[in-house]
């Protein structure tokens, strides 16, 4: 069987076993892991970034913490083939050069060794992506290109042509993924107005204060919404 | 589906890109296919049937358009009786068949001595059939039918899925809006809970309430606050006036940055 073939009878199966169209990005995350050779997958819509990033679906919590990461580093694969609006395939000896901010972190704290990004299309137009991970630091040659951009696309046109999106969405709460990515932007408007700056100025301290801590942007913004750290801290880039 | 001349890369994309993919490029596969992959096919068309008023979508050569055309004209036939009865039509041996009296000589003077027609199964109000023209009598066994069955069947799904994404095409557009709508609403929580001390839910409640008083979109008055702010979103001030009461589509071009 091919990797499409692959990927169609695990997704059935997986929306048999859970048919919410809210998890829809999840259930298309989940699939490509067990029609490719990789271990963990991350689908993230990119709209007005760097603050417009949103993970909708993840194969596991491992892969929702890789893309934190990378939001908290501000750049990798993910950001760079967004960017482009070109695959990027890139190992840890790759990616440490282009990213290295990203890579520490994704070594540490991940078993992830090698990246594959792909930019989702709608009518030509980039609107999410299709980040995959590997733990084995030469998969990427195990890896068929050709698999990889046929899978990109069936999951863009499901993405495209399903309700699923909008419901992960529009249910916001129902993923953590995107609830907290929500308290982020309300811990932006928060620090931009406490600090008197803008909106890429606070999710830059927001960055700093995590990433000396080996924490994500996500957590602080957290600790912040719950009133478990003072907003000072973070603008003040407290020492760690 | 075949692979198109312009190599494998494009065609991983082109092949499930329903965007590129037009009716006329899927129903031509469909004739295209049918012609290589059933036996004693010598040339194939699709009929399609919109508004009652046929027209012979897609063709592989002559014969089979002129064909098609000839039923068009006597205003019935083979393919014609598929595409509105949604059953298969086939015609075994063109000099002994009796339906469609005045067809039947005409094909056989054009060389084709069986047909094959077979209705593609549409759930929109579109009649259509794949036809197959044989210069054989008796060319198709039941082994052709499935084929043709198979061939139109995956047709089906691609179109109706074509259809589901014009309709629903918008999702994105709507989503990507709605993304940057609750970016900026939830910044704007953010910057009244940080002047004023204030909940998240209190905040929103805040806005809701500046949004009834100004007889505003909740979204255009969080834009402002943001703005205020951040010095952020004044273009997306100006360009909200005119998107009031519009769809979406107001935004198009708006995030060049990342075009």
């Amino acid at each position: 069987m091919s990797a499409v073939d692959d990927f169609a009878s695990a997704l059935a199966r997986e929306s048999a076993a859970d048919p919410d169209p809210a998890s829809l990005p999840t259930r298309l995350a989940r699939a490509a892991v067990r029609a490719l050779p990789v271990q963990g997958a991350g689908i993230t819509l990119a709209q007005d970034e760097p603050v417009g990033r949103l993970p909708v679906g993840a194969s596991d919590p491992t892969a929702a913490l890789a893309e934190r990461l990378q939001f908290t580093a501000g750049d990798g694969p993910c950001l760079t083939s967004s960017r482009l609006g070109q695959p990027v395939f890139s190992d840890e000896e790759d990616a440490g050069k282009r990213w290295p901010a990203f890579v520490d972190a994704l070594v540490t704290r991940t078993p992830y060794r090698a990246v594959a990004s792909l930019p989702l299309f709608d009518r030509g137009d980039p609107f999410a992506s299709l980040d995959l991970y590997l733990d084995d630091p030469s998969g990427l040659r195990a890896l068929d290109v050709f698999d990889v951009v046929s899978l990109a696309s069936l999951v863009a046109d499901a993405l495209v042509t399903q309700v699923g999106l909008a419901a992960a969405f529009g249910g916001g709460d129902r993923s953590p993924g995107v609830s907290d990515r929500l308290s982020v932007w309300q811990v932006i408007g928060l620090l931009a107005t406490r600090g008197d700056t803008d909106s890429d100025t606070a999710l830059s301290r927001l960055r700093a204060y995590a990433f000396g801590r080996d924490e994500t942007v996500d957590d602080v913004a957290a600790a912040v919404s719950a009133g478990r750290l003072d907003p000072e801290r973070v603008l003040q880039g407290d020492p760690v | 589906m075949t692979t198109p001349p312009d190599g494998p890369d494009r065609s991983a994309f082109d092949d499930v890109d329903l965007a590129r993919e037009t009716m006329q490029s899927v129903l031509q596969q469909v004739a295209t296919q049918a012609k290589h992959a059933i036996p004693g096919v010598a040339e194939a068309s699709v009929t399609v049937v919109e508004r009652g008023r046929p027209t012979s979508a897609a063709w592989t050569g002559l014969l089979a358009f002129e064909l098609d055309e000839t039923q068009f004209g006597l205003e019935y036939g083979p393919c014609l009786s598929a595409a509105a009865s949604g059953e298969v039509v086939a015609i075994a041996d063109m000099a002994t068949e009796e339906r469609w009296g005045r067809f039947t000589p005409l094909a056989l003077r054009q060389g084709a001595l069986a047909s094959l027609s077979t209705p593609i199964p549409f759930q929109h109000d579109l009649q259509a059939a794949l036809n197959c023209y044989a210069t054989q009598p008796h060319a198709f066994d039941a082994a052709a039918e499935a084929q043709a069955r198979g061939i139109v069947g995956r047709a089906a799904v691609v179109i109706s899925n074509m259809h589901a994404y014009d309709s629903t095409r918008r999702t994105v557009e709507n989503l990507q809006e709605a993304m940057r709508s609750r970016a900026v609403i939830e910044q704007a929580k953010g910057i009244l809970m940080g002047r004023a001390g204030i909940s998240s839910a209190e905040a929103f409640e805040t806005l809701a309430r500046r949004s009834q008083d100004a007889n505003r979109k909740l979204r255009d008055i969080a834009r402002e606050l943001v703005a205020e702010v951040t010095g952020e979103g004044r273009e997306e001030n100006r360009d909200s006036d005119r998107d009031d009461g519009a769809d979406s589509r107001g935004d198009d071009g708006r995030d060049g940055g990342r075009r």
